[in-house]
C-alpha cells in the first residue's frame, strides 16, 4: 500500500447507471441493486464526508454508516424516492454530527478502537496530505467560510450536484440554495480577494 | 430589481440557471448598478473550485477495503436485527438442579384440566362475593333512604304545627275558650289538635321561633 496523494483528477466514477435503472434492478434483486449503488454511490459519498470531517477515518466511518443505513431503508428503491439526494443528506447530517462533538469533545478519545493498524496508517497518510492541501488556496478560502456556506459549495463544486438535488439534500427550498449560494460566493470572493492582491 | 436580489441571485445568474425573464432584469440592474456589477465581476473570477481527490492507485486500495468493510458491517446489522429467540420453536423443559429437584413440578408448560377448574372456582367465587357486597350496599342505601324520608316528614309536622301556633299567638290567652263569643256557660268550641279539644296545649314561652309580623 504506497503513501496516498491528492491530486485534481476528473471526475472518474463510472457511473453511467441511472436511479431509474437501479430501481428496475431492484425488482428482481434487492441485494444486486444495492450493490450498484454502492458502487455508483460509494467515492463521493467517502469524498464529501472527507472534505467536511477532513478526517480519512472519520470519513470512512460515516460513509460505511450511510450505506448501512441506506441497506435497510425500506423506501430506498420507491418509484420517486431520490437516492442520491437521501444520501447525501444523510452523510451530510452524519458529518456535521460528528464535526460539532468532534469540537465539544476536543478531539481526545477520536482514536480509540478504530479500525485495523494497516487502515489507519492510511488514514493518516490522507490526512496529512489533505491538510496540506487544505492549508493554501480555495480549500483554505473555503476552510474559513460558515459551515453552511462551505456545505452549500462542497455541494454545488465538487460533488457537482444539481441546484434541485442540492434543495432535496439539504431539505431546503430552490430559492434558498440560489441565494445562500450566492452568498457563499460573495463571502468567498471577499475572503480570496486580500490574498490575491497581496 | 434591486441590489439586494441581484446578491441573492447571482450564482445562479451566473451559472445560467436564472428564468429568461429574472435573468434579463439582472442583466438590466447591472447595466446601471456599479456596485453589483464590480460584485458580480468578482465573483466571476473567482479560480474554479475543484475537489481535491486521491490518486487512482489510492482510492483502489482504499475502496476495496471500503468494500469489505461494509459487507462485514452490513452482515453483521442484519444479525443485530434478527430475534434472538424463536418464536415459533415448541417450548422447552427447564432442568431443576439442587436438592428439591424432584419435589418441584416439571417446568414445562401443559393446560391442566384441574388448574383450570380450580382457576374457574376462584374466578366465580370472587364475582359471588363482589355481587353479594353489592345487593347489601344497595340494601343499607335503601334504609338510609327511608330513614331521611321519615325525618323529612316528621320535620314538616312540626313546622306545621309551630307556624299554627304562631297564629293565634297574638289573640288568644292560655286557658281562654277559643270561641269569645259563645255564649256564656256554653261549652267552648271545640279544636281538635292532635284528638284533644278546645285549649291550646302548647306553653307561650315554648316557642322560639322568630315572630311573625302582620
Amino acid at each position: 500500500m504506497g503513501h496516498p496523494t491528492l491530486k485534481l483528477v476528473p471526475e472518474t466514477s463510472p457511473k453511467n447507471l441511472t436511479e431509474a435503472d437501479i430501481k428496475a434492478a431492484a425488482r428482481n434483486d434487492r441485494d444486486r441493486a444495492f450493490d450498484l449503488v454502492v458502487r455508483k454511490f460509494r467515492d463521493r459519498i467517502y469524498y464529501h464526508a472527507l472534505y467536511i470531517t477532513k478526517d480519512s477515518e472519520e470519513a470512512f466511518d460515516v460513509a460505511q454508516d450511510t450505506f448501512v443505513r441506506a441497506y435497510h431503508e425500506s423506501r430506498l428503491f420507491d418509484e420517486g424516492f431520490r437516492i442520491k439526494a437521501w444520501l447525501f443528506r444523510v452523510c451530510t447530517n452524519r458529518c456535521y454530527n460528528i464535526v460539532r462533538d468532534k469540537h465539544r469533545r476536543g478531539g481526545i478519545l477520536d482514536r480509540l478502537g478504530k479500525g485495523n493498524d494497516a487502515l489507519r496508517q492510511h488514514h493518516k497518510a490522507i490526512d496529512d496530505v489533505l491538510a496540506r492541501e487544505q492549508s493554501e488556496g480555495m480549500a483554505a478560502a473555503m476552510a474559513q467560510l460558515s459551515e453552511d456556506h462551505r456545505s452549500i459549495l462542497i455541494l454545488r463544486y465538487y460533488q457537482d450536484l444539481s441546484y434541485q438535488e442540492i434543495a432535496d439534500t439539504l431539505g431546503v427550498k430552490l430559492g434558498t440554495v440560489m441565494s445562500r449560494l450566492s452568498r457563499a460566493k460573495v463571502r468567498l470572493a471577499g475572503v480570496l480577494e486580500p490574498e490575491q492582491n497581496a | 430589481m434591486n441590489c439586494w436580489r441581484v446578491t441573492n441571485v447571482l450564482a445562479p445568474f451566473l451559472d445560467d440557471e436564472l428564468p429568461d425573464a429574472e435573468s434579463s432584469a439582472v442583466a438590466s440592474h447591472l447595466e446601471d448598478c456599479p456596485a453589483c456589477r464590480q460584485q458580480v465581476e468578482a465573483v466571476a473570477a473567482l479560480p474554479p473550485i475543484e475537489a481535491p481527490r486521491l490518486a487512482a492507485d489510492v482510492e483502489q486500495s482504499l475502496f476495496g477495503e471500503f468494500d469489505r468493510c461494509l459487507k462485514d458491517r452490513i452482515a453483521a446489522s442484519i444479525s443485530l436485527m434478527e430475534p434472538a429467540i424463536d418464536v415459533d420453536a415448541p417450548p422447552t423443559a427447564v432442568r431443576r438442579s439442587g436438592p428439591l429437584a424432584a419435589l418441584l413440578p416439571s417446568s414445562e408448560v401443559r393446560l391442566r384440566p384441574s388448574w383450570v377448574v380450580a382457576y374457574l372456582g376462584v374466578v366465580l367465587m370472587l364475582a359471588a362475593g363482589v355481587a353479594l357486597n353489592h345487593a347489601q350496599v344497595q340494601e343499607l342505601e335503601q334504609s338510609v333512604a327511608r330513614r331521611d324520608s321519615l325525618i323529612d316528614a316528621l320535620q314538616h309536622q312540626v313546622q306545621t304545627q309551630r307556624g299554627f301556633a304562631v297564629g293565634l299567638d297574638s289573640s288568644l290567652t292560655l286557658g281562654q275558650p277559643l270561641l269569645s263569643s259563645a255564649a256564656p256557660g256554653a261549652a267552648p268550641a271545640s279544636l281538635q289538635l292532635g284528638g284533644t279539644t278546645g285549649v291550646l296545649p302548647f306553653r307561650r314561652g315554648a316557642f322560639e321561633g322568630p315572630r311573625v309580623v302582620h
